[in-house]
């Protein structure tokens, strides 16, 4: 592949079928780009949820009665303390729960007779299973009117909206592969019937099928190389900029889109493994049409 | 050297236009391919460069049997034999020397500016001193047809095929080109010529595979002894 180059080349340097693959090939490239990064980007989100989530949880007591709210809530942070999961429980004063709500409510719009629940939160040891359900039945026992949010349930299902948009990428990614194939195929193939009669000739000449495979390979290879920076380099842009235009969004709602070393260092073998691809896929395609000739 | 029994020839599913053909090539021997137009002169010739399988029977190159032996096997046998095609089947987009170089190139020659200096003295013997860097569309037949011919001797071929070789030149130049093949196959090139010149079949006192009807009829040189040059082993 690497051998020195002869200042003969059987075929013209000509772009039969090649002058707009690169950039075919750079559309392919930042689609699957695109794809990937999102990806990368979603997975890394749904990390910090689950983990940020599931190390706390909420609970509340509601009632008319006020007393009685008191009453529950110290009953139910004695056990939360008692617990070697809880790092720390803690009863909002109202108002905190007060502050909170403004953003929704407006301020002073929160008035006395406003029912509001009390709310515990607990900071739990992280990565540690803590048994929602028997919690529940053992904090019932004592505070009738507290519910219990461990937030399982949203984490939950957040993990699965996130993985079936990963999965759905990754299908993308695959498609968006198999068409570049089929267009990579056709160009092969466009190339190969526009300089038939000069294959045709160095092939009786006893030029093997390697050797002719080899003008097509180099040239697929810097085809997909092309695409491939370019359509990367555009991608690239666009993470940039969706990150700008982001980063000042809602802090809590938007949890940051970043992108570790590893998953940089893997876009940035995009293009290497589109010019791969095109490359073995001329190969094939040459080799194919050449095995019909004696 | 080369072997040919009982072959059978045919395009797609056509009638056979070559039936049970059998000959054989010494090396180092000469022969005219003669019959009419369309007896399939070129159709043989094409068995004989590995450009088509036989419908049927033997073909045996420089010891190997083609029926028989892998695909990847054959380019190597095409680099023993050079080609001058009907059409020439030159390469438009390189020079004349380069279309001269070519075959060489791809046998995997490394010194092109030697190659260079052969190819150029092969194309002023063959009159085209001034056409080194013509482009073949810009030659006339004549022209195109020598330069197919120095293409194909360049690389001292075991194996010369030549389809109507001097059919595009005047008698002077058919003459010299002749020539050419006659001391090609004096240092052992295996010569086969396929052609409509009679008179000059006659001149040259050589064998002749004759093709009517689809088959092959092998008539000895008359011997008049006028020429005794080719043929000899
Ligand atoms: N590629 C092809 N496909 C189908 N039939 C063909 C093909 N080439 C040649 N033929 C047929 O085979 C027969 C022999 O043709 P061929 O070219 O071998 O004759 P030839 O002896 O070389 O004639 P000429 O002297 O005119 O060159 C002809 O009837 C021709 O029509
Ligand atoms: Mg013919």
């Amino acid at each position: 592949m690497f051998k020195a180059k002869s200042s003969i080349q059987f075929l013209p340097s000509g772009k039969e079928g090649g002058g707009i693959l690169p950039w075919v090939i750079a559309v392919m490239t930042y689609l699957s780009a695109l794809s990937i990064g999102s990806g990368f980007a979603l997975h890394n989100m749904s990390d910090l949820w689950s983990s940020e989530l599931s190390q706390s949880m909420t609970i509340q007591i509601s009632n008319a009665d006020d007393e009685s709210v008191a009453e529950q809530a110290a009953s139910v942070l004695e056990i939360l303390k008692s617990m070697p999961e809880v790092t720390s429980a803690e009863l909002l004063s109202d108002d905190k729960i007060t502050s909170l709500l403004e953003p929704w409510l407006g301020s002073g719009n929160v008035t006395d007779d406003l029912p509001i629940p009390a709310m515990i939160t607990a900071q739990l040891v992280p990565n540690r299973h803590v048994d929602i359900i028997a919690l529940e039945g053992k904090l019932h026992a004592v505070a009738p009117d507290a519910k219990l949010d461990g937030h399982q349930q949203w984490v939950d299902q957040l993990l699965k909206l996130s993985a079936t948009i990963q999965a759905t990428s990754g299908l993308a990614v695959v498609l968006i592969m198999l068409t570049t194939v089929a267009i990579i195929v056709f160009a092969t193939n466009a190339r190969l019937s526009a300089h038939k009669e000069n294959i045709e000739i160095v092939h009786l000449m006893g030029a093997e099928d390697s050797a002719i495979s080899r003008e097509f390979k180099n040239r697929f290879m810097i085809y997909g190389f092309k695409g491939g920076v370019g359509g990367l380099v555009a991608a690239i842009i666009t993470i940039i900029v969706f990150y700008i235009l982001t980063k000042d969004l809602g802090d809590g709602l938007t949890p940051k889109l970043t992108l570790n070393l590893w998953q940089i260092l893997t876009l940035g073998l995009i293009p290497f493994a589109v010019s791969l691809l095109s490359m073995v896929t001329a190969d094939k395609a040459v080799r194919k049409a050449l095995i019909k000739m004696m | 050297m080369i072997r040919f029994e009982n072959v059978g020839m045919r395009y797609g599913m056509d009638s056979e236009i070559l039936k049970d053909i059998s000959f054989e090539l010494e090396r180092g021997s000469f022969h005219f391919l003669t019959g009419a137009s369309g007896a399939g002169k070129s159709s043989l010739l094409k068995l004989l460069y590995l450009a088509h399988r036989p419908s049927r029977g033997l073909t045996s190159f420089f010891d190997v049997n083609t029926v028989i032996s892998t695909r990847a096997a054959l380019p190597k046998l095409r680099r023993r034999i050079g080609v001058v095609f009907q059409e020439f089947r030159l390469l438009e987009h390189l020079t004349a020397v380069e279309n001269v170089m070519l075959p060489m190139v791809l046998a995997g020659e490394v010194k092109e500016e030697r190659l260079k200096e052969q190819s150029k003295e092969l194309l002023s013997w063959v009159g085209l001193k001034d056409k080194f860097e013509a482009r073949p569309s810009t030659l006339s037949g004549g022209e195109k047809q020598r330069l197919a011919i120095a293409r194909a001797v360049i690389g001292r071929p075991d194996l010369l095929l030549a389809d109507e070789p001097t059919g595009n030149v005047d008698p002077e130049m058919a003459q010299r080109l002749m020539h050419l093949f006659v001391e090609l196959n004096k240092i052992g090139t295996t010569t086969v010529i396929a052609t409509h010149d009679i008179s000059m079949v006659k001149h040259m006192n050589a064998p002749e595979l004759r093709l009517k009807n689809g088959e092959l009829e092998l008539i000895p040189a008359a011997g008049n002894a006028a020429n005794p040059t080719v043929g000899e082993v």
